[in-house]
């Protein structure tokens, strides 16, 4: 298990449950996607990352069927989402900002949800416990609740009936830490009991409990992608070197030079750490401290405009 | 269609569709009993009668029917009516997608044709019936106030059901307008602006004779339900035109509801 609480990745060899191959979407002369791939498979739980107007959304909706590609395959659950609806009888979906029918209770807005999926909300009443929705909260009319609140009934209209696919854009948004952990324990549950779980977020420490996988977007385009251990792998390390004679050359093997002030000098590296030791070795420097760049700093490299 | 989309849009109606069906059938009762009580009309009448009674029975022309066609045609049946089917075309698409539900009831197993033959069915019931709540409140009021002049029940009710196709192709614009735009007030304001163009385009072409033939371009050139009430007349021609006037802009509405992106809400 990762610190995180997810167990390590597998990488799955079944049909993915959703996919983007290629995929590319116009909006005028603005391009929002440029041929992208993506996919999430049963049993995975696939964190989608990206800066506002990376095109998550857009990527999102197409993989729905709410907006048509331009160009590439679109695939949901064996099917096209755009030309066949009935594939979303087993999808669940959060958009970023779900519009929910403020006269209704919170209770009959479930089941109306419910029956437009042509499912039984099986699993409503764990999620509710997840969540921390009480029967008296459901029996409010939605107008009365309070933005944490809207968001927790968005989240129980997309799992309730328990669906295969589950497309969740931004699920933690206006979440308090308690039932934020909640949502991340059923979503854990979810992806046990093999449903594919497609993820956005802006907050990584979110994103690294959860996600077995991560694509990270940028401008339209896949910046990196892969499982958190492989991105964890690309981090990285801050050695501060310190050595007695203030002009001597440090020449470290995978290091580039970032400070150097008198004896001490402070490095990046990238790659296998055991070559780098034996050259500091060689130094016998005064003080040598080696830091993990976190996995925050990561991502924000691929946000960045400077992504590796 | 879906059952449960349909129960939710009559849930919504279940207080606004009451209202406006005793708002238009208050209007015709009002009408009618307005004709039946004044002094002046009841004066005038049996003028009429006394001087013209032959000649006004020899051309089919019963004041009372003309008062009551008057109703039909009046901005307070339009407004009134129009508050439902427009209100109800603009919410339909632009309204549920600025709102954001439209996504979330699309990303079920709900094609977009259900979701517009949904509406649909909450629609052209909803525009008969408001069309026949004028009709029911002229008859009970001619019921009530017994005035003078006669108007036959069945012309009254097939006056109703014409109004209500009246209404149908306003909504019918709504809906247009509606499957075009991506927020609420856009749509409504194209429809209104439309609307009024076409009702004042109705009334005030014909004053100027070379351009009066194009007041036949409006849905309210072919609903003159006087005939109709006056001599039992049914303008078969004029509810084809207005039939038309409802399914051409419902259908284009469909067709681009169909192929859109909905990428707001």
């Amino acid at each position: 298990m990762r610190p995180g609480g997810a167990p390590a990745a597998k990488i799955p060899v079944v049909p993915p449950a959703a996919q983007l191959r290629g995929v590319s979407k116009r909006f005028g002369s603005f391009v929002a996607l440029d041929a992208i791939d993506l996919a999430v498979s049963p049993g995975e739980i696939r964190g989608f990352l990206g800066p506002n107007g990376a095109g998550k959304t857009t990527a999102m909706r197409i993989l729905v069927g709410l907006l048509r590609a331009d160009g590439g395959e679109v695939s949901l659950l064996g099917g096209d989402p755009w030309s066949r609806p009935q594939v979303r009888t087993e999808l669940g979906f959060l958009p970023s900002d779900p519009g929910l029918y403020g006269r209704m209770r919170g209770r009959d807005l479930l089941d109306h949800f419910a029956a437009l999926s042509e499912r039984p909300p099986v699993l409503r009443e764990a999620a509710c416990a997840h969540l921390r929705m009480t029967d008296e909260d459901l029996a409010r009319p939605v107008r009365t609740y309070s933005k944490g609140m809207r968001q927790k009934l968005g989240v129980l209209q997309a799992v309730q009936h328990d669906p295969a696919l589950l497309i969740l854009d931004e699920p933690g948004e206006g979440l308090d830490p308690l039932v934020m952990s909640g949502l991340l324990a059923l979503l854990r549950d979810r992806r046990d009991a093999g449903r594919a779980i497609l993820f956005s977020s802006h907050v990584l420490a979110e994103v690294e409990a959860l996600c077995d996988t991560v694509t990270m977007i940028r401008d339209g385009a896949i910046v990196g992608a892969g499982t958190i251990g492989e991105i964890a792998q690309r981090r990285s390390r801050q050695v501060v070197v310190e050595v007695a004679d203030p002009v001597a050359a440090i020449e470290l093997p995978g290091c580039e030079l970032v400070d150097r002030a008198g004896g001490r000098a402070t490095f990046s590296h990238y790659g296998e750490l055991g070559p780098l030791l034996t050259a500091l070795a060689a130094l016998a420097p005064r003080d040598v401290r080696i830091q993990e760049a976190s996995l925050d700093e990561v991502f924000m490299e691929y946000y960045g405009e400077a992504a590796p | 269609m879906s059952g449960p989309l349909i129960r939710r849009l009559i849930a919504e109606q279940r207080v606004r569709m009451p209202l406006e069906f005793l708002l238009i059938g208050a209007w015709g009762f009002l009408l009618v009993a307005v004709f039946a009580t004044s002094e002046v009309f009841t004066a005038q009448l049996e003028a009429q009668a006394n001087e013209f009674g032959d000649l006004l029975d020899l051309v089919g022309i019963d004041p009372l029917a003309q008062w009551a066609s008057v109703g039909f045609e009046h901005p307070i049946f339009l407004l009134g009516g129009g508050l439902f089917s427009v209100g109800l075309a603009v919410r339909a698409i632009s309204g549920e997608l600025e709102a954001g539900s439209l996504a979330l009831a699309l990303a079920r197993p709900l094609s977009r044709g259900r979701w517009f033959a949904s509406h649909l069915a909450v629609l052209v019931p909803g525009c008969l019936l408001l069309g026949e709540a004028y009709a029911l409140g002229c008859l009970l009021a001619i019921g009530v106030t017994d005035p003078m002049g006669e108007i036959a029940p069945w012309t009254m009710l097939v006056a109703g059901a014409q109004g209500g196709l009246l209404l149908l192709a306003l909504g019918g614009l709504g809906f247009l307008f509606s499957a075009f735009a991506s927020e609420r007030g856009r749509a409504l304001a194209w429809s209104i602006g439309v609307i009024v163009v076409l009702y004042a385009a109705s009334f005030l072409l014909p004053l100027w004779k070379p351009i009066a033939g194009l007041a036949q371009a409006t849905p309210f050139a072919f609903f003159d339900p006087a005939p109709l009430l006056q001599r039992g007349e049914v303008a078969w021609g004029d509810i084809a035109v207005l039939a038309l006037y409802a399914l051409a802009p419902l259908s284009a509405a469909a067709v681009r509801f169909a192929r859109r992106d909905l990428a707001g809400g």
